[in-house]
């Protein structure tokens, strides 16, 4: 659902090349903004391979390595071993 | 069928996710992200089709810049990276996802036998971090990515 609303400044260039390149696509200055924006936001996300956490986070994650998988992860990852693909059937 | 194998060899790039972005990354960015050493893909072929694909990188988790200067702040961690994955609109609730997602975690292992790494992340859409927390990997409350040790 669509509840968020975000309001901005733009130079008048910037506001200008929007709607050029909007019109250009054939739809409006909002879905264009919203789609460039969600496309740049989703790349960072895939892209990023450097990950900072807050001390407490990285010393429970480097504790939880130590200790090694729980019994409840290994079986979790041994169910995504034994599912049956549609041609395995 | 079901065969996962590397990008490069698979004979075409046709694949509809019904993720725009994503089926255009994959069409269109893959191979130069496979050509600049960004990502390893892999895809999942029933006969020639692409049912499935996923990348990884090699990735480093570190505490916060503010605390480097802690005394004994520990040391960065290797990782493995699991980028993106995705899975055709046809075979989407086939379990295509969980195969691929278990091929990763033990291609992943082995990469780890041969440089150090000792955990593989996730850095899912917030709407999605609970599939792999159901799945086995550990959820941090200051972060949105996902881990598993190796």
């Amino acid at each position: 659902m669509k509840s968020e609303v975000v309001n901005l400044r733009l130079t008048a260039e910037q506001k200008a090349s929007i709607d050029y390149a909007a019109k250009q696509a054939g739809i409006s200055r909002t879905e264009f903004m919203v789609l460039a924006s969600i496309e740049r936001a989703m790349d960072a996300r895939y892209d990023q391979v450097r990950f900072t956490l807050p001390r407490e986070d990285f010393d429970y994650l480097m504790d939880q390595v130590s200790a090694g998988r729980s019994d409840a992860q290994s079986e979790a990852i041994e169910r995504m071993n034994q599912v049956k693909l549609p041609w395995e059937k | 069928m079901g065969k996962i194998v590397p990008l490069l060899s698979a004979s075409s790039l046709d694949f509809d996710c019904g993720d725009d972005q994503l089926n255009r990354w994959f069409k269109v960015n893959a191979i130069q992200s496979e050509a600049a050493g960004f990502s390893r893909n892999y895809v999942m072929l029933d006969k020639a089709n692409i049912v499935g694909f996923y990348s990884l990188s090699a990735a480093a988790v570190d505490i916060e810049p503010s605390e480097f200067a802690v005394p004994g702040s520990p040391k960065p961690t290797p990782a493995v990276l699991l980028g993106r994955v995705a899975v055709a609109t046809d075979y989407q609730g086939n379990g295509v996802g969980k195969r691929l997602m278990f091929d990763a975690i033990q291609r992943s292992k082995l990469i780890a036998k041969r440089v150090g790494a000792s955990v593989l992340l996730v850095h899912p859409r917030p709407d999605v971090k609970d599939y792999f927390v159901k799945n086995g990997f550990l959820a941090l409350t200051g972060s949105d990515a996902v881990f598993l040790k190796l």
